[in-house]
């Protein structure tokens, strides 16, 4: 299991990045697509989510699924406005716990 | 499978998809589009009861309504080595426990291997999904799907869709 990279801080909480390497077996399909969305919305900041050249609105469904993001992408996630940094470490930990599913080999 | 993405919509059989979906509920609305897999022989009948199951069990998991009146309900299941697919039109609407609130108009539905294999790759899959995200996004998909008069037609649309993405 990857632990990814923990947010770099802006001036304030304000700001967060942070790079984490998906680890499930099926990518970043709908479900955790979902689970990457359902978590955001809980906050009021703003989410981009980058999968090598392509980036997209972190908190649409639709969006996430088409960075075709297989085992091994590297997501980078940047969200700014309140609570930012608290957003970011929990999407870290469900990148990096895999979603709760099958981990690859 | 389709490796290529303008290739995806050959997936689509149109006697398994239905432009005329009734279901009150997601149970009923689940129950027609295994049905219908079954009546266009795309999935045999002693698989069906199974994948009601997994549909309705996934759903309880977490809604696969994406917004702008589609869900994709997908699952994986036990019995078939290929993906069998269908795109359906629900004209009135159905309550799809959707992020968004919205009621669903709109469902692709995707029955896949449990193990990948000659006619199944788990990577072609994500790109299949990728694929179906792209025309979602669409602003011309739902209201050209929902004025769709017959199956042929639909799979025409993703035809067409295809080439514009």
């Amino acid at each position: 299991m990857t632990d990814g990279d923990r947010p770099a801080h802006g001036d304030s909480k304000r700001e967060a990045r942070a790079t984490v390497s998906i680890v499930n077996l099926e990518g970043l399909h709908a479900r955790p697509c979902h689970a990457i969305v359902s978590t955001a919305l809980q906050f009021p900041c703003t989410l981009r989510a980058r999968a090598g050249r392509h980036e997209v609105n972190g908190k649409s469904i639709l969006e996430l699924m088409t960075l075709n993001a297989g085992t091994g992408t590297k997501l980078k996630f940047h969200a700014v406005g309140e609570d930012a940094d608290v957003l970011v470490n929990a999407l870290v930990d469900l990148v990096s716990g895999g979603f709760g599913e099958t981990l690859a080999d | 499978m389709p490796t290529k993405t303008d290739e995806h919509w050959k997936l689509f059989k149109p006697s398994a998809c239905s432009v005329t979906l009734k279901g009150a509920g997601q149970a009923a609305v689940i129950d027609e589009l295994v049905k219908n897999f079954v009546s266009s022989k795309c999935l045999t009948v002693d698989l069906a009861g199974a994948a009601t199951k997994a549909l309705v069990e996934r759903e309880e998991l977490a809604s696969t309504g994406i917004g702008r009146r589609v869900a994709i309900p997908h699952v994986q299941l036990k019995g078939i080595d290929r993906a069998i697919v269908s795109l359906s039109v629900h004209p009135t609407g159905v309550d799809w426990k959707s992020l968004d609130g919205v009621p669903v108009n709109v469902l692709f539905t995707v029955l896949r291997p449990s193990k990948a294999g000659d006619a199944f790759d788990p990577e072609r899959h994500l790109a299949l999904m990728g694929w179906v995200a792209e025309i979602v996004r669409g602003r011309d998909f739902c209201p050209f799907a929902l004025a769709v008069t017959n199956r042929t037609e639909l799979v025409s649309l993703l035809k067409e869709l295809s080439g514009r993405s």
